[in-house]
């Protein structure tokens, strides 16, 4: 027959450019086994959950809750975030997000200012990563 | 059958969290999600029965878990199905405020799936081995009403056979009897009764004419007014039914309900006034259930047909008793009787179709649970909770805690006595097990134990301390506290022992530093006099005779030195001084300087007379080269143990006389005390 369809996998794989799960997260510092590990499930899950990621809004909210200054939202938007960040083994939106929590809690508002910028670039740099990964729309 | 997978709420406000566990969950486990309290609590009560476990989440707009776990609380769905928490928020205060709000667990995020399921399987499986327990009793206790119920209405049948009654006459009394006193018990809650004790009385009830079975049938069926005679005769079967249960104390198990029918059977035909039978009893001090049979009885009576009369309407019947026309009765139960009265035919109706539902088996049940020796579920949990705050505390708090129960004969220990001392988590069978505990020795060990079981319940807790080597590799110093705990018999045991086991090294470090600083000299770090003395007089007593020397020692001039030279001089010469001692006794020998420039040395253990002569000289000729600057010479004077003396004061007083000879002679030399006295 020939092996004509040979060519047609090897010019689908090169198509596909998109990063996969494990670059996205050897980017950011995490084992992407140990995540998939405490959850369970399979890869294909775990990209399903960051697919959604994408779609959060609790970055935004905490953005505005920062700038009218409103600190019990900023603590709720937080403290959402940290939670899905946590799940998702992504470490290090967690950490800052959990100083920010306790920020708040413990009346600390100037701090504020200066960890969301923090947040903001961590934040930055996760959605950029993934901004790179191949979804399976 | 396959069976169904059991159903599990998730609540959560964030989509992601829910697709989480749902995904973990959904092989196992049917799936319901809802976003915020209000849903979830719609749900909730929409289909109670069916949810096995509930996930909930705390931060929710509209309604949080606290808010959603009060409400349960409130409606008594907590009992029915668990709650776990799933929340981001793990301080200390929101654990405990959710367990306090009835939590039956808490899970951490990030979630693992192996705890997720895990945590809810094992909740799922106690709530469900609850729910059983009290199923099954409440099955049991079923059992047994009917059982009573089926023999009674055997015996009943029988008289009701002979009085050719007809209507069920027994049946309806043991249902008014219930009604009215249900009614009571929610009137008048000073007569303290029981769903227990209505069941006992109802069923007593159905004994009341039992002595009729004495009575001839010919005064039993008179269709006509009895004569005197014949009434005396019939007024019998009161006091006659009682002989005959009171008779059967011995034949039965005569618990309550035996003893309510005596007492209803006696006095059923007793009124409130006095002008009943057979006693003339009067007021309360007629038995309640045989007071309300007796108003049952009447009521029946009126409203059945008899052999004397047609059945009367249930509004006459009221009224003829309301006023009186068949005799007084206790104001409190016509109370009762009026405030249930439109619906008693009804009930009667309703209840003599459903006989084996006679009684609310689920309360009975409830109240059996309650007493004194079977714990209430609101008990259970309180218990739960308090171990679990126990056992989180303890995690939290730095110290070692040891649990031994002796029933169990169970040891454990919190989990940084394995991370610090490599002890084990637990020890089954303990005593036979002490070589597990390698910390201590075993001397040290069973002494330990023999302290442990001289305890008292007054005197209950000790303290030991040890010298411990720990994970690391370095020793240190531990405390390990010790309290009995004591059961409450009359000659009381000891059925657990808690306590800890805390570092105490750096505690014990200083003080053993301190310690040494009151023993010492702080210029020169020998001994100083009073702990010389004592240090003298502890080798003295272990001495036996074993010969030693004791040294008076003085600095020639050293108050013109000091003077002529400055302070610091003099410093300088007293720690050479206290060097050069040093340098020539042994460990076990004493060295103080006991004030000023003066000094002691004694020396022990020395083989003989001769030998301590050699050993002065050599200590005399090691203070030859003391200072570079000047020349410095000392005096000595030396009496010897046991030679001249056996205690501290004698030889103490001899020294110092040889001493002052030697100054006399003219200083730079040593003096035995033995040549001069």
């Amino acid at each position: 027959m020939g092996i004509w369809w040979a060519n047609y996998i090897v010019t689908k794989e090169m198509e596909s450019e998109g990063m996969e799960l494990t670059e996205f997260y050897n980017a950011i510092n995490v084992d992407v086994n140990v995540v998939i590990g405490r959850l369970g499930l399979t890869e294909r899950h775990l990209k399903k959950y960051l697919g959604k990621f994408r779609n959060n809004q609790e970055f935004n909210k905490m953005s505005k809750a920062v700038e009218e200054k409103d600190y019990t939202n900023v603590e709720w938007a937080a403290h959402t975030l940290k939670g899905v960040a946590s799940n998702l083994g992504l470490n290090l939106l967690q950490g800052t997000c959990q100083q920010m929590v306790d920020s708040v809690r413990s009346g600390n508002t100037d701090e504020i200012e200066a960890l969301y910028k923090i947040v903001a670039v961590d934040y930055e740099k996760v959605m950029g990563l993934l901004a790179q990964v191949e979804f399976d729309e | 059958m396959k069976k169904e997978k059991a159903l599990i709420l998730i609540v959560d406000d964030q989509e992601m969290n829910r697709a989480l566990l749902s995904d973990m969950l959904e092989d196992d486990y049917r799936i319901m999600e809802a976003a915020d309290g209000l849903e979830a609590i719609e749900l909730m009560e929409a289909k109670t029965t069916q949810i096995a476990c509930i996930l909930l989440d705390v931060r929710m707009p509209n309604m949080d878990g606290f808010e959603v776990l009060t409400r349960m609380k409130r409606g008594h769905l907590l009992e029915q199905i668990p709650v776990i928490m799933i929340s981001n928020d793990d301080s200390p205060q929101s654990v405990e405020k959710s367990y306090s709000l009835g939590a039956a667990d808490y899970i951490n995020r990030p979630f693992n799936n192996y705890i997720v399921k895990k945590r809810v399987e094992n909740t799922i499986f106690l709530y469900q081995k609850t729910k059983t327990l009290t199923e099954l009793v409440a099955e049991q206790v079923a059992e047994k009403e009917k059982n009573n119920a089926n023999m009674i209405t055997v015996l009943s049948a029988i008289v009701e056979f002979r009085n050719g009654e007809s209507g069920n006459h027994t049946l309806k009394i043991r249902i008014i009897t219930e009604i009215l006193l249900e009614c009571i018990m929610r009137k008048y809650p000073q007569y303290e009764l029981t769903y227990s004790a209505i069941a006992d009385m109802s069923n007593a009830a159905a004994l009341h004419d039992i002595g009729k079975i004495t009575i001839p049938e010919e005064i039993l069926n008179k269709p006509g007014k009895l004569t005197t005679e014949e009434f005396a005769i019939m007024k019998t079967h009161s006091a006659v039914g009682a002989d005959m249960l009171d008779k059967m104390r011995d034949l039965v198990e005569y618990n309550n309900m035996f003893e309510y029918a005596r007492q209803i059977c006696r006095w059923h035909h007793e009124r409130w006034d006095g002008r009943g039978y057979p006693d003339g009893l009067s007021g309360a001090a007629i038995p309640l259930c045989a007071q309300v049979v007796a108003l049952a009885d009447v009521y029946d009576a009126l409203t059945s047909e008899r052999v004397y009369k047609p059945p009367f309407s249930h509004e006459t019947a009221l009224n003829m008793i309301y006023n009186g026309e068949c005799g007084q009765f206790n104001p409190q139960l016509l109370e009762a009787l009026k405030e249930i009265g439109n619906t008693l035919q009804d009930k009667i109706m309703q209840n003599s179709l459903h006989q084996d539902k006679l009684f609310d088996t689920q309360e009975i049940s409830n109240e059996i649970l309650v007493k004194k020796d079977v714990l209430s579920e609101r008990t259970i949990s309180l218990i739960e909770e308090e171990r679990t705050k126990y056992q989180f505390l303890a995690a939290l708090s730095n110290e070692i805690i040891i649990d031994y129960d002796v029933s169990t004969d169970i040891i454990t220990f919190s989990e940084k006595g394995f991370t610090e001392l490599g002890l084990p988590l637990s020890v089954e069978h303990f005593k036979d097990n002490l070589d597990k505990i390698k910390l201590i020795s075993k001397e040290e060990l069973s002494d330990l134990f023999e302290k442990v079981h001289a305890t008292t319940p007054m005197m209950s807790i000790i303290r030991e301390q040890y010298e411990i080597v720990q994970q690391n590799g370095e020793s240190a110093w531990f405390e390990v506290i010790l309290r009995s705990m004591w059961t409450r018999d009359i000659v009381p045991g000891i059925k657990s022992v808690i306590g800890k086991i805390m570092n105490i090294n750096e505690q014990k470090v200083e003080i053993q530093r301190l310690e040494s600083l009151v023993e010492r000299d702080t210029l020169t770090h020998l001994y100083n006099r009073i702990s010389a003395q004592r240090r003298i007089e502890h080798i003295l007593k272990a001495a036996n005779g074993k010969t030693g020397i004791y040294i008076f020692l003085d600095i020639d001039n050293f108050k013109h030195l000091n003077d002529k030279n400055g302070h610091i001089f003099g410093d300088r010469v007293l720690l050479r001084i206290a060097e050069i001692i040093s340098n020539n006794i042994r460990i076990e020998d004493v060295a103080a300087r006991i004030g000023g420039d003066e000094f002691i040395i004694f020396i022990r253990d020395i083989a003989s007379e001769d030998v301590a002569v050699n050993q002065i000289e050599r200590i005399y000729n090691a203070f030859e080269n003391i200072m570079e600057e000047q020349k410095i010479t000392v005096s000595m004077g030396v009496s010897i143990y046991p030679a001249d003396g056996t205690g501290f004061a004698e030889l103490t007083d001899y020294a110092d006389k040889a001493l002052y000879e030697a100054k006399n002679r003219g200083r730079d030399q040593y003096i035995f005390y033995r040549d001069i006295s």
